[in-house]
């Protein structure tokens, strides 16, 4: 029973009480009365005091209900407010017409019914949002063609996306709670690779995340080759360490090889004939020696050069399908840098007559010995005077050399056209060529090459331009190598750029 | 003179072997010739060569495959002949395996033309 029908009920018991005491000394009074009025008897009279006591009650009890009902009915009221909000009803008002304690009381209970309904909807409209919210996480995730996955800090899989699931052909219930390096193990050339480690990595050496080409193996052991991003989440609060993106690359990574083994095999095919061109035309001067006027001389010489130049371009065709296989084998030998320049400036001197331009070496008498892939830095010089014959229509090509510390520093130098500012950030870059330069000459390769072999030599390459007044590209590399040991497996073998002949080859 | 030197030149390729061949004969070199692999294994193994020129990648057999044969083992096997191999395969691990097969040369023909050949065989001193 709810406190406010107790109070009316009790109420109406007191004043039922109290309106009992008047009308029983009402019908006592008119007892005694009557009693002693001759010619009335007291069934008579007396009969008439019982209706009389009992209609004196009537007014106790009418006034009774009124008091009862006035004093509960707020008490009714506040009390109803407080069961709707219990009940969680907290859109109830209560109301009072007349100024009182009460009115005040349930003006407060309705501020507070009010602040509560706005702090409820609040929360009910946040979680409405969260949930709206992780289910378009969810939908974003499954809709990805990359495969998401999350681990906690024990490196174990949390979260597992529509396309993880395809890519590696494994499903959530597999891959839930287990460790990551058991269920989605990276490699690198059969390395283990952590995706903690690749999380961690990205925050201590703040490098960009990614890694190329790792290789994932599918639940049926087919490979996978993924490029994959590693994000840390430390403050999750869902406990989420790190949120691991993988892009699936094998299409691509195929072809890419397919490509790479084609450039090989037509950069090998073309070496024959070039051979034979180049051979050939050697043959034509041993044969006619002496014999040929000096244009005629002038005319074998063009052709060699030429046939030289293309051999050139198929040496960088086949170097950049080592480049992009990731097996640029150098061998690294300890070499006469003065010889080793002397010997290419041969070449530089007729190329450069022949186009009507000038060389020149610049070197001091003594040069540090170095140790290099004599194959690999002769072809970055030959790239680099190459570009600076192409680019410049008249003047001199400079190379000059010094040792500058641990280092060698060789600079080409030329007075051609130079470079706009904008390409030369892009200069380096695989297949980029200068726009709206006069010549049409080069491939787009021979920078990209040079620069991969200078830095497989832990050196590095650079460029200075200024357009109308030429341009200066320079490397410098260790003197010691790369700090791998020379390889001595060609000791005691007198190499050159076109092979090895043993030095003591007399059995 | 070079006139009583014999060469034996394996190469599948006879433009090729053609146009080092011209240059040797001129030079006083007896110059034979094989145009695969087994013939030229065969050849080389009746012996009576000073110098055997092989190509790598022939039909039949490679010319790594005739050096480990010719040379065995122990690389003693026919030491009255130098060997040298002549490709086009300018790949390290090719230029080691001849290294390691016993070969007493490597050379790149895109980047030989015959009278260098010419010189090298003389400062070999055949």
């Amino acid at each position: 029973m709810r406190e406010s029908e107790k109070f009316r009920r009790q109420a109406i018991v007191l004043f039922f009480a109290v309106g009992l005491f008047p009308a029983l000394i009402v019908s006592s009074l008119w007892y005694v009365v009557t009693r002693n009025t001759p010619g009335s008897s007291l069934l008579g009279l007396g009969g008439i005091a019982v209706p009389i006591a009992i209609l004196g009650l009537l007014p106790a009890i009418i006034l009774g209900l009124i008091f009862a009902e006035l004093l509960s009915h707020p008490i009714k009221l506040i009390s109803e407010a407080i069961y709707q909000m219990k009940q969680g009803n907290l859109s109830y008002r209560t109301h009072f017409q007349h100024d009182s304690e009460f009115a005040s009381m349930a003006a407060d209970l309705n501020d507070i019914a009010a602040g509560m309904q706005g702090i409820v909807s609040q929360a009910t409209g946040e979680t409405e949002v969260i949930s709206a919210e992780r289910n378009k996480l969810r939908a974003v995730l499954d809709s990805m063609d990359d495969g998401v996955f999350a681990i906690d800090k024990a490196d174990r899989i949390m979260l597992f996306n529509k396309a993880a699931q395809e890519l590696t052909g494994r499903s959530i219930a597999e891959v839930a709670g287990q460790l990551s390096e058991k269920v989605m193990p990276f490699r690198r050339d059969g390395e283990l690779i952590m995706a903690s480690w690749l999380a961690d990595r990205r925050v201590a050496k703040r490098e960009q995340g990614e890694w190329r080409n790792l290789q994932l193996y599918r639940a049926d052991g087919e490979v996978l080759y993924v490029d994959v991003r590693a994000v840390k989440l430390p403050e999750d609060p869902n406990g989420i360490q790190a949120l691991v993106t993988f892009h699936d690359l094998t299409k691509s990574h195929n072809l890419e090889e397919m490509k790479v083994d084609f450039v090989a095999l037509a950069a090998h095919e073309l070496r024959t004939p070039v051979t034979a061109i180049k051979g050939y035309l050697d043959v034509l001067r041993m044969e006619l020696d002496g014999k040929l006027n000096d244009e005629e001389i002038e005319i074998i010489t063009r052709t060699e050069l030429s046939a030289k130049q293309l051999a050139g371009v198929i040496n960088n065709l086949l170097n950049i399908s080592h480049i992009e296989r990731g097996d640029l084998a150098l061998n690294f030998q300890q070499i006469d840098t003065s010889k080793w320049l002397k010997g290419l400036q041969k070449d530089y001197t007729t190329r450069a007559h022949v186009q009507g331009l000038s060389f020149k070496l610049q070197a001091p008498a003594k040069l540090p010995k170095i140790i290099i892939d004599e194959v690999g830095m002769t072809e970055v010089l030959n790239n680099l005077v190459e570009n600076a014959m192409n680019h410049t229509p008249t003047g001199t090509i400079t190379v000059s050399t010094k040792a500058v510390g641990d280092e060698l520093e060789v600079l080409v130098t030329d007075t051609g056209s130079g470079i706009p500012k904008e390409a030369l950030p892009k200069l380096f870059t695989k297949f980029y060529r200068v726009e709206g330069l006069h010549t049409t000459k080069g491939t787009g390769l021979g920078l990209f090459i040079s620069k991969s072999i200078v830095e497989a030599h832990h050196g590095h390459i650079w460029v200075e331009s200024e357009l109308g007044s030429g341009s200066t590209f320079g490397f410098r590399f260790p003197v010691a190598g790369n700090g791998e040991v020379p390889d001595n497996t060609l000791k005691g073998v007198k190499e050159k750029a076109h092979g090895w002949i043993k030095k003591n080859s007399v059995r | 003179m070079a006139g009583s030197k014999k060469i034996l030149f394996v190469e599948d390729d006879r433009f090729i072997s053609d146009m080092y061949s011209r240059v040797l004969r001129k030079s006083g070199y007896t110059v034979d010739f094989a145009y695969t692999g087994t013939e030229g294994y065969a050849k080389a193994q009746a012996g009576g060569y000073d110098l055997i020129l092989l190509d790598i990648m022939m039909p039949e057999m490679t010319g790594i495959e005739i050096l480990h044969k010719l040379r065995g083992e122990d690389g003693s096997g026919f030491p009255d002949s130098r060997i040298i191999v002549l490709t086009n395969l300018a790949q390290d691990a090719a230029s080691k395996d001849a290294l390691k097969a016993k070969a007493d040369g490597y050379l790149i023909k895109a980047d030989v033309v015959p009278s260098q050949l010419l010189e090298i065989i003389a400062s070999l001193g055949i």
